[in-house]
């Protein structure tokens, strides 16, 4: 079983891919599972338009599809009412983007929507990697007040914030690192200095090809066991799925 | 084909902490045996220690490993650009001169400078004078983004300067503008994500770009994912052969113009 922890369908300014596009990449590959979530405007601004099309893709094939909701935590109540709504229809967890959302990950904007999360036990996916907004430490500081939720840390903070990262996991064992973006060098250190229990893959399709990075992967980590938690086992277990 | 990786480092793994320059000939083997299992036939080649302690003994491993492997490797040094001018400019001109480079490699993130520091002015000097490109690693706030060494470039026309990274992943947008525009502005597809190297390709064509891994002082994978990348762009095979070698062969004086005669196979 192969689990794409993190892609995006729909037709935006920077990606655009259409589901069937996407599950005949996956069927093309090996993969059997995708988390799906909207496009750059749908996570900005059109929340609601974005997950409404998520949904829709995941009630068309629901044995391949799961869809992370957004909300923008500057719409305040509307946000949250949104998350509760979306999850209340059958998404599986909380993505955010502090870039593109506009806040520093670790504001006391974003509590009541990772509230929400919290009390639905569902996880967290936020993008990383970005000055700013966006640098894994402060993932971490939010991570530690919320150490009941699972965090996914997008791109495993890609671009150059390798640093970091045996920090993060030091100071916030609930986050997991996800693997689109990031190159071999990086995984050899959270390899060695992480394990392999704390890492997901992602494509972030459209931008990256299952055929190009899956084998990076495997070349990396040859052991069964670990692509098996790479690939399968982790976000398996971070959505609640049964062993 | 002619394959030439842009972007590679000589020396220890910096994830092992291994900044050394003091592996003899260990890290040229070990360097030698990874580019040649991917297929690689040369590497630009830059220090990794010479990048965050003294440049010189960076510079000389460089060129013993060049000795030791010199069908292989075509070492690019590095310097201080907080060192006086005397000492910039003879460091420079012993590179090229004594030792055969065939450029320069800064970090102003690994380095600790600003490109906008007086002694860069030396660097773009010695660079024109001495008729050799510079490659900087960029994609990286504060003092390493795509703009800032695009502003370099333009602010010396004279001196061939490289995108050592393309932005990375999340900058690679603003090195297309600059790749259209100016002529001495190359880009090394050494780090955005896969459709932003699409994107570029795209926008700026072949003759501006190169394939690069970063390998070298990493795992084996690096090299191998990076042609992987490359080989994967949606481009014409003519195309494909500028972006794995001809435009850095090219860029270097090993390979004639696209008017010329001789043939890359030629000098490999």
């Amino acid at each position: 079983m192969i689990i794409d922890a993190h892609a995006h369908v729909g037709h935006g300014r920077f990606k655009s891919l259409s589901a069937d596009d996407l599950l005949r990449q996956m069927d093309e590959n090996g993969v059997d599972r995708a988390i799906l979530c909207p496009v750059e405007e749908q996570i900005v601004a059109f929340n609601h338009e974005g997950n409404l099309f998520i949904l829709d893709q995941v009630r068309r094939h629901p044995q391949r599809f799961l869809g992370f909701a957004v909300a923008n935590p500057w719409f305040g109540e509307i946000a949250v009412r949104e998350l509760e709504w979306a999850l209340a229809e059958g998404l599986t967890g909380l993505k955010l983007h502090a870039v593109y959302q506009g806040f520093p990950m670790n504001d006391a904007i974003v509590y009541p929507l990772v509230d929400v999360a919290a009390r639905q036990h569902v996880p967290v996916y936020a993008h990383c990697g970005s000055a700013h907004f966006g640098e894994p430490l402060r993932l971490v500081e939010l991570a530690r007040r919320y150490p009941e939720v699972t965090f996914i840390m997008g791109h495993s903070s890609f671009s150059d914030f390798w640093n970091d990262l045996p920090r993060c996991h030091q100071y916030a064992p609930n986050i997991l690192f996800e693997t689109s973006r990031n190159t071999p060098g990086n995984f050899q250190q959270i390899g060695k200095e992480i394990g392999t229990d704390f890492m997901v893959f992602g494509s972030n399709a459209p931008e990256h090809y299952y055929q190009v990075d899956m084998p990076m992967l495997r070349e990396m980590f040859p052991d069964p066991t670990d692509q098996e938690k790479i690939f399968h086992r982790n976000i398996a277990h971070a959505l609640g799925e049964p062993e | 084909m002619i394959i030439v990786d842009a972007h590679t480092h000589l020396g220890n793994d910096i994830y092992a902490g291994q900044w050394s320059t003091e592996s003899g000939d260990a890290a040229a083997d070990e360097y030698a045996r990874v580019m040649r299992a991917a297929g690689v036939n040369k590497g630009f080649m830059f220090t990794m220690a010479g990048l965050v302690s003294d440049p010189q003994p960076g510079n000389d491993e460089l060129a013993r490993g060049r000795d030791r492997y010199p069908d292989l490797m075509l070492p690019w040094g590095t310097v201080d650009p907080y060192w006086t001018e005397a000492k910039i400019r003879a460091e420079m001109r012993r590179c090229i001169r004594e030792l055969g480079f065939y450029g320069f490699k800064l970090h102003p993130w690994l380095q600790g400078f600003s490109l906008t520091v007086p002694g860069m002015e030396v660097v773009a000097e010695e660079c024109a004078e001495l008729g050799v490109p510079v490659i900087f690693h960029d994609g990286t706030a504060f003092y390493a983004t795509p703009l800032q060494v695009a502003y370099f470039a333009r602010a010396h026309p004279k001196v061939t300067v490289l995108s050592g990274h393309g932005g990375l992943a999340e900058l690679w947008a603003d090195t297309i503008q600059p790749a259209k525009e100016l002529p001495n502005y190359y880009i090394v597809l050494n780090g955005p994500v896969q459709s932003g190297m699409q994107k570029i390709y795209d926008e700026v064509g072949a003759d501006k770009l190169m394939f690069g891994s970063d390998g070298g002082s990493f795992h084996p994978s690096t090299v191998t994912w990076y042609l992987r990348r490359a080989r994967a762009l949606r481009a014409p095979a003519a195309d494909l052969e500028k972006i794995l070698g001809l435009t850095a062969l090219r860029l270097v004086g090993l390979a004639p113009s696209p008017e010329g005669s001789q043939t890359a196979a030629a000098i490999s």
